[in-house]
């Protein structure tokens, strides 16, 4: 009986498996995601996905080996390696090359997701086709043609053969053409949204690129000839280069549009957003570290209380000869003069409104009394010069160890072939005394505190300059850009005059005076050989005073056709033409399509790669 | 045979005749030893059948006066019991047996156990003895080297983390970590477990034996048994108290060999010379033998003087007064280990119970390093009634474990001797290679924070809680049907808490480098449960058909939630437990949570003929909420098959064989670890915020593509084996080979980056392991004082990816030399760059082919190394070269090599011998034709690169007429004493300089870098020696002690290798986690009451 009771129950309890077996039970709820799918969230509202869209331009917005590298205007000192990008020694497999390519993408394929869940003619859509048509911008110029994509990938698709480089040009100029022309964009913002002044300029780029990829065909490499065929790309850059300038002339100050106290002013096209006071993150590393490119190395920054610079990306020797007499953007692109910091008890010393940032943080009045621990001139200066100014800021010119972070007190005059410096030291007694050396350049630039840093980008609130934490905005485009595309498009359209009037424009801003012709521009720094100077060099030569550090030089080498004549002739790390080839023997005009694109994508395979890999 | 019968039939008379002739009651007196002779005090003598018993005094004589039974049962713990039949003597002599052996002849099996020689499939075990013999404070350490086929690694130099992979890596995507199961309960780790509470632990291997636990089962199945629940004897009246414990010293061991003052300086000095005539960084126009000088301001910044143009050289200083330091001993103290086990067990008739509870504690050899367990656990087993039989079990931990600080441990290997730890007055200089510490005003190497101070300025803390329980009810339906149900939850909790920003007496951070404190806390909470009902049958049919049948119903559920909250500027002196007062950001809080669910039937029939043929067929079918509804279910079936030769007729007048088994096995098993529980839902990203002018927007994308079509990775696994024993068990042993053949397998493939660069969890490649196992047992000597045994156990497994759909022959991780796989090789390999040697100032041959037509030199003509390698690959005297596979004059990612880090075979051999009461045992474990992937190579440790951070003492190579040392630069450029290489210095490492790439090593540096991570790491290490001793029962009863045992035990104090780094079992480990072996010195005690 008993048993019969066990067995009824047993059987029962199977009975009940099988029934449980069939519910829900092996249904896992995602609470996170409150029980959605990414479908059903974007399909009610793309606009998280657009800002998502705008967000991933961080990603590529800035790179010294991508975009500075590999050029006539940078170096490495106190031995840091030299880059793969400076010796075009990188390979199919390059992490950064493929970081590249595939970050450019993530905007084009979120772009393509706010499209197609919101509507190409959408408010949403319009912002998403702006930011689509910057990534195939950026494409194009380190890839070349590549697969052209306007739906939005969300499977596992594998077929995307590259798209022949015309086609990717009219495809984007008829894109933004017809944005411009039919949109509800603001004509312009300086909040880092899209707008018609930046589809403008936009299309100004593109064409210009568009011009010199298909409309000019190249000589001789190492001579950068090149022979133009067509100027009808070049004419539409030229009046899209007006449009985008839109009237605004260069009257601010060039200190003025880079001072960190300006952002958004009416220069400013559009640029990557970076915001400190509000940021919901980790505050150190939210932001990027373009303060710390593009200079020596003066000690870790919290012992010296000088901005954390890391000795690569240094002025090259052209640069340091690059701006000349009475230019006032050498002064706005460097920081000349560093403040001394007073130290406290545990050896640390005071920031902010000591130190490097005083000179943001503290009244002109506060400037002419605070203690200088470095100061750098340009090569134009006479030691005569250097030693009256030595003379004259002596009451601020302090050696002393025990106060200030800095023990010692340098003055650099920055020529060539050797530097010319005055230090200031106390010995153990506590007695200082100047001591004037002149060092090899090799030397020089083997120490610390070796040269000037690019003070455009700096954030006068960073505390952790080592570190992601620059909250300066990333400018895309800006007018004095537009004025020198104009004037390069001016150029290549043949309407020279209009070309020197854009250049003059710029020059003139900068204290400059007005060059009566292209002929009449003669740079100060050495070049060797068989270099002749030609009209191309003006535009690319303030192009680099201009744009100094801004990421543009590489791209603009390569449109311009100039790039293997640059790296031979001033490159320290390119000894010939032979060095920028390929085992194939092909010049790496473009950046290799990544390996892992290669074997992932069933469109493209290793003979779609591009010459010279 | 015939004379063999013949005795037979008169032994059987004879007991007849005695049975027949004693039918009255009888008074037995007798005595009972053990094996070695000795009287077995307190033994348990009863008559069969009856409550009538008696205990065996101290000489172990017992009288018994029967009450018409005719048989005693004679039992003691630890030994086997024993039926003596009396009928017709007044006096027996009994032996009892060590109940060891009997441990051995059950094995655990899934759901259920199974007398090992019924066994069809491969599984090996371990007892308590063996596996707490190794004196390791962990499970997984005490378990390296005891069975073949089964590799651990300890994986960091800090705490013990062990990596365990059975039979070969079958899988590329998931861990191999194998599922364990701890008294019937599935857990995913059990380094949490006391060691001294595991009873024994059982390891299936083969596919038959683990396809009952199905989909989760690719990896093999570890199934622990731990002390009581299932072990304590029914009827055991009287309660056993035992006490293990050990404490022990560790000190550090076998430390890399560092510079020392002289090696830095003689590596500084060169790191600074620069080609002559040439620039700093010149990386051409330099000649093949460049000839290296030193400038006047150079030189001071090398040797550090004391200002500008003045003052005296600091290193030179230091180094003629002797004052310069070893940072690894002072980052580094003398370790400890303890660990306790307190255990009560004991019963009546219908119940047992087994209450225990232990201590475990370590300290490390980095300051802070160290944890603290407790373990206690409890179970009880009642019999209700006939039919209804139910216990319970609880299993709990809590752990508590510091960590020291990461940076400073990876800051401590990169001090150099010149670094100044501590000022005048013995306090720490806050920055040990800065101008303050080294009292120069022009000169220093680093700001990099003093590592003891940054030790100080963190604390890092874990605590973890883990309870696992089983809850069962038995029906025991009619003979040989049983019905189990048991309900299993297990529940995991660890909170972890960080603050950085301690600050000494006055104030100021210890780690200079901060400027405000930061805390935050994670607490992460697990909740799983498992419900099993398995129906059981057994029986016997015409006494040669034995059947037995088992249907398993099991579900089971898992959550997981997770809080983690940060602030920065938090109240001093509050660590982690009061972020309110700090501030913190939305970045710095998050929530989460996840669950999964599995569904599961399984059903195993065991068939046997007369103890000879034996067959095992189990199926599973499993669901899982990770799967979409149409790839939710698996089935995995396995069939066994085994024959017992010895059982054979025709076998037995073989007297030297004693066992013979063939074992033949396929079995189909898989896996889903490597999916998340919510891989086949397209989820939103983490937040994204981006500010337009100062308003910041929240954004998110979808989370990355996903394959709906996901299913489980299978295994299918053939195995065969033979067991044999040899002259009655003196020897003993098995042999395996298998063959697990993985497909399906889960791997992240990279989509197009066209589609945003995303990777998608897909099914694909096929990856199979081929091996051999053998285990081999010996009784060397074997009498009355002496017993000697020995164990080799050897395993050799290849491992060879053999699909790797649609993506060719090759799946790269980037530029990341691991990583990669490669069809026909091992999954575990490293990609790289191979290291030929130095370009040197001899003779060579001129290789045929095209990198030498490139450079114009003719094949087989003689020239000078350093020419060859400059003109076809511009290196110079003294660089690197890499050996250029191809031979087409370039060195490009083609020149990369596949090299194997599985190692050729693994092997360990234990010797145990025992003298009357004393033992000595000690075990070897051994990998053989091993190479790893170094981090600790191609850290800064040996980077040419840097000069200021501490080096491995290399062998460099000098060229001859290289100044090696001055006391200055004259004006003219002349050397103050100059000393000056005099012939070239054949060093196997680069002549480091400042000229060139990356600190003189060449074009090459990034292909040196990454080649000299590849060496070999094959080791043989002595685990322990141990020697006890055993107290005499005789002397023990005095104290009322049953047992004890005493002993000592060295672990790790030999390792033989020819690996450079701290230990070759770590050699993949990162910096942080890097740290010196050490020697443990442990004295022990295990005591029973």
């Amino acid at each position: 009986m008993k048993k019969n009771i066990y067995i009824s129950v047993i059987a029962a309890l199977f009975a009940g498996f099988t029934l449980t077996a069939c519910s829900d039970f092996l249904e896992a709820e995602n609470k996170t995601a409150g029980g959605q799918t990414a479908d059903d969230f974007f399909g009610k509202d793309a606009s998280a996905l657009l800002t998502a869209a705008y967000s991933s331009l961080k990603n590529y917005a800035f790179s010294t080996d991508l975009y500075s590298r590999g050029t006539d205007l940078y170096i490495h000192t106190r031995g840091k390696s030299v880059s793969d990008f400076d010796t075009y020694t990188f390979n199919t497999e390059n992490s950064t090359i493929s970081s590249l390519y595939s970050n450019v993408y993530r905007t084009i394929n979120l772009s393509n997701g706010v499209i197609s869940y919101a509507g190409a003619d959408s408010q949403l859509g319009q912002e998403a086709r702006f930011l689509r048509n910057y990534g195939y911008y950026i494409l194009t110029q380190h890839f070349g043609g590549v697969p052209y994509i306007t739906e939005y990938i969300n499977s596992a698709e594998k077929d995307f053969p590259r798209t022949p480089l015309n086609e990717v040009y009219s495809a984007m100029i008829e894109d933004l053409t017809n944005l411009y022309n039919s949109s509800s964009l603001d004509a312009q913002s300086h909040t880092g949204k899209a707008s018609k002044q930046a589809v403008a300029a936009l299309l100004a780029k593109v064409y210009l690129a568009a011009g010199w990829d298909l409309d000019t065909s190249l000589g001789d490499a190492l001579q950068g000839s090149y022979n133009v065929n067509g100027t009808s790309n070049f004419s539409q850059a030229a009046s899209w280069a007006e449009k985008a300038i839109n009237g605004v002339s260069l009257t601010m100050s060039f200190e003025d549009k880079w001072s960190p106290f300006n952002e958004g002013n009416a220069e400013e096209i559009f640029s990557v957003q970076y915001d400190r006071a509000s940021y919901p993150g980790d505050i150190i590393n939210g932001g990027h570290s373009m303060h710390g490119a593009f200079g020596g190395y003066y000690g870790a920054y919290d012992a010296s209380g000088i901005k954390g610079v890391s000795s690569d990306d240094c002025q090259s020797q052209k640069s340091m000869y690059l701006f000349e007499k009475g230019d006032e953007r050498y002064a706005a692109t460097y920081m000349m003069v560093m403040y001394n910091a007073t130290k406290d008890a545990s050896n640390k010393p005071a920031w902010g409104n000591e130190g490097y940032y005083a000179y943001y943080n503290c009244s002109d009045a506060e400037l002419s009394k605070m203690a200088i621990c470095k100061v750098y001139f340009p090569y134009y200066y006479t030691e005569a010069e250097v030693q009256a100014w030595i003379d004259a800021h002596e009451s601020q010119l302090i050696a002393d160890k025990v106060k200030y972070a800095n023990a010692d007190v340098r003055v650099s005059l920055l020529t060539l072939p050797q530097v010319t410096n005055w230090v200031y030291v106390q010995d153990d007694k506590g007695v200082a005394k100047w001591t004037k050396t002149k060092v090899a350049i090799a030397d020089y630039n083997a120490q610390t505190s070796n040269g000037a840093c690019v003070k455009k980008f700096d954030d006068a609130a960073a505390d952790f300059t080592n570190q992601d934490n620059d909250y300066r905005d990333i400018v895309l485009f800006h007018v004095s850009d537009m004025y020198l595309v104009a004037a390069e498009a001016y150029l290549m359209a043949g309407q020279s005059a209009q070309a020197l009037e854009k250049i003059n424009a710029v020059r003139g801003r900068a204290g400059l005076p007005a060059l009566a012709s292209f002929n009449a521009y003669q740079p100060e720094y050495a070049t060797t050989g068989n270099f002749t100077l030609k009209e191309i060099d003006l535009i690319l030569d303030e192009r680099a005073r201009e744009l100094y550090a801004e990421g543009h030089r590489w791209m603009d080498l390569r449109r311009t056709k100039q790039l293997v004549r640059y790296n031979v002739q001033f490159s320290e790390y390119i000894s010939g033409e032979a060095a920028m080839k390929g085992a194939d023997g092909n010049i790496r005009w473009y950046r290799p399509i990544p390996a892992n694109e290669i074997s992932a994508n069933t469109g493209i395979s290793i003979e779609d790669q591009n010459p010279g890999y | 045979m015939q004379g063999n019968f013949k005795a037979f039939r008169i032994a059987l008379m004879l007991v007849l005749s005695l049975f027949i002739g004693t039918v009255s009651a009888q008074t037995v007196t007798g005595n009972v030893v053990d094996e070695t002779g000795e009287a077995v005090i307190g033994a348990t003598v009863m008559e069969k059948g009856t409550k009538n018993a008696t205990v065996t005094d101290f000489d172990g004589n017992f009288t018994i006066k029967m009450e018409g039974g005719k048989v005693l049962t004679i039992s003691y713990i630890g030994m086997q019991s024993q039926d003596v039949n009396v009928a017709g003597k007044t006096n027996v002599n009994v032996v009892l047996k060590e109940d060891a052996t009997t441990l051995q002849d059950v094995v655990v099996v899934g759901y259920g156990t199974m007398k090992k020689q019924d066994l069809t499939g491969s599984v090996s075990s371990v007892n308590t003895e063996q596996l707490n013999a190794k004196g390791a404070p962990s499970v997984l350490g005490n378990l390296q080297g005891s069975n073949p086929g089964v590799n651990i690694t300890q994986t960091s130099g800090r705490g013990g983390s062990y990596n365990i992979e059975i039979r070969g890596r079958s899988s590329i995507n998931s861990d191999t970590t194998p599922l364990y199961v701890v008294d019937g309960v599935m857990c995913d780790d059990i380094d949490w477990l006391n060691p001294q509470d595991i009873e024994r632990i059982d390891i299936l291997k083969d596919a038959s034996s683990t396809a009952i636990y199905g989909s989760r089962a690719t990896a093999g199945v570890v199934m622990v048994t731990t002390k009581g629940g299932t072990t304590v004897k029914k009827g055991e009246q009287k309660p056993t108290i035992s006490y293990d414990g050990y404490y022990g010293w560790s000190k550090t061991a076998r430390m890399p060999e560092f510079m020392n003052g002289q090696q830095f300086y003689n590596f500084r000095f060169m790191k600074f010379l620069t080609y002559a005539g040439n620039g700093a960084t010149a990386t051409s126009g330099q000649s093949s033998h460049p000839v290296y000088q030193i400038g006047g301001t150079i030189l001071e910044q090398c040797l550090l003087r004391e200002a500008e143009g003045s003052g005296a050289f600091r290193m030179k200083e230091m180094l003629a007064t002797g004052n310069t330091y070893d940072w690894p001993d002072l980052v580094t103290q003398n370790g400890s280990q303890q660990n306790h086990y307190l255990a009560v067990s004991g019963g009546s008739e219908n119940i047992t119970y087994h209450i225990g509870v232990g201590y475990n504690g370590e300290k490390g050899v980095y300051k802070g390093d160290k944890s603290d367990r407790i373990n206690f656990k409890g179970s009880v087993d009642a019999k209700i009634n006939k039919v209804i039989s139910a216990g319970f079990s609880v299993n709990g931990a809590r752990t508590l474990q510091d960590y020291a600080n990461d940076a400073a441990v990876q800051s401590a290997y990169r001090m150099n001797p010149y670094m100044i730890p501590y000022d005048s007055e013995g306090k720490l200089n806050a920055k040990p290679g800065n101008y303050a510490s080294l009292h120069t005003s022009s000169y220093q190497f680093s700001d990099e924070p003093n590592p003891m101070l940054k030790m100080m300025s963190t604390s890092k803390e874990r605590e973890t809680w883990r309870v696992l329980g089983n809850f069962y009810i038995k029906f025991d339906i009619i003979k040989g049907l049983d019905f189990k149900t048991t309900f299993s939850p297990s529940y995991t909790n660890y909170r972890q808490g960080y603050f950085e920003g301690y600050k000494d007496e006055n104030g100021n951070f210890y780690d200079s480098s901060l400027s405000n404190n930061a805390a935050n806390i994670t607490n992460n909470r697990g909740f799983s449960w498992t419900w099993d009902n398995i129906l059981n049958y057994n029986t016997t049919i015409a006494n040669d058909h034995s059947i037995g049948a088992m249907l398993l119903f099991s579900q089971q559920a898992s959550n997981t939630e997770r809080t983690y909250w940060a602030a920065t500027d938090v109240l001093d002196g509050t660590d982690w437990w009061n972020l309110g007062t700090g501030t913190y950001n939305a970045d710095d809080s998050k929530t989460s949570y996840s669950e999964n669910s599995m569904t599961s039937y399984a059903l195993r029939l065991n068939y046997g003929y007369k103890g000879r043929y034996l067959l095992t067929a189990t199926v599973r079918r499993d669901g899982s909420s990770k799967f979409t509804k149409d790839n939710r279910w698996g089935t995995f079936p396995s069939v066994a098959l085994a024959w017992r030769m010895s059982e054979e007729s025709f076998m037995q007048k073989l007297n030297w064989l004693s066992n013979l088994k063939l074992r033949l096995s396929y079995g189909v098993t898989g896996n889903c670890d490597g999916i998340g529980n919510y891989d086949t839902q397209q989820t939103l990203s983490d937040p994204i915020y981006y500010p337009f002018g100062d308003k910041y927007s929240t954004g998110y994308s979808a989370s990355s593509i996903v394959n709906k079509d996901l299913k489980w990775e299978t295994s299918t696994e053939y195995n065969a084996g033979i067991d044999f024993g040899f002259f009655g068990g003196r020897i003993n042993g098995s042999i395996d080979v298998y063959q697990k053949t993985s497909k399906d397998l889960l791997y992240q493939v990279m989509l197009p980056l066209v589609s945003g660069g995303g990777q998608m969890v897909t099914n694909i490649g096929s990856v199979r392991n081929t091996g051999v196992e053998i285990a081999l047992t010996t009784i060397n000597i074997e009498n009355k004082d002496w017993h000697w045994e020995t164990t080799f156990t050897f395993s050799a497994n290849k491992n060879r990816v053999r699909e790797i759909n649609g993506t060719g022959d090759r799946v790269l991780n980037g530029t990341n030399p691991t990583g990669n796989y490669f069809i026909d090789y091992s999954a575990n390999n490293v990609y790289a760059y191979e290291w030929g040697g130095i370009v040197s100032d001899r003779d060579m041959i001129v290789p045929d082919n095209q990198a030498a037509k490139n450079a114009g030199l003719t094949p087989g003509s003689t020239v000078k190394e350093y020419d060859y390698y400059y003109k076809a690959y511009g290196l110079t005297e003294g660089q690197p070269w890499i050996v250029d596979q191809n031979g087409d004059g370039k060195i490009d990612p083609d020149d990369r090599a596949i090299t194997s880090m599985d190692p050729d075979w693994m092997g360990s051999f234990t010797s145990n011998l025992s003298w009357k009461n004393w033992d000595f045992s000690f075990s070897l474990y051994a990998k053989v034709g091993y190479k790893v992937y170094s981090s600790f190579l191609t850290s800064n440790i040996l980077d040419l690169g840097d000069r200021g951070r501490q080096k491995l003492n290399m062998d460099w190579y000098i060229p001859a007429g290289t100044l090696v040392d001055c006391d200055g630069v004259n004006e003219d450029g002349t050397y103050i004493n100059p000393k000056y290489q005099e012939t070239t210095h054949y060093g196997e490492y680069p002549f480091p300089n400042n000229g060139g790439s990356s600190g003189g090593v060449g074009r090459q540096s990034g292909e040196w870098n990454q080649a000299k991570g590849v060496t070999s790491a094959s080791f043989m290490k002595v685990k322990n020696i141990t020697l006890g001793y055993t107290f005499d029962k005789n002397f023990l009863n005095k104290f009322g002690c049953k047992h004890l045992r005493l002993y000592a035990t060295v672990t790790n104090p030999f390792v033989f290798t020819g690996y450079k780094g701290f230990d070759p079992e770590w050699a993949n480990a990162g910096v942080k986690q890097d740290g010196p072996s050490t020697i443990n010195y442990q004295v022990g005690a295990s005591i029973k009451f």
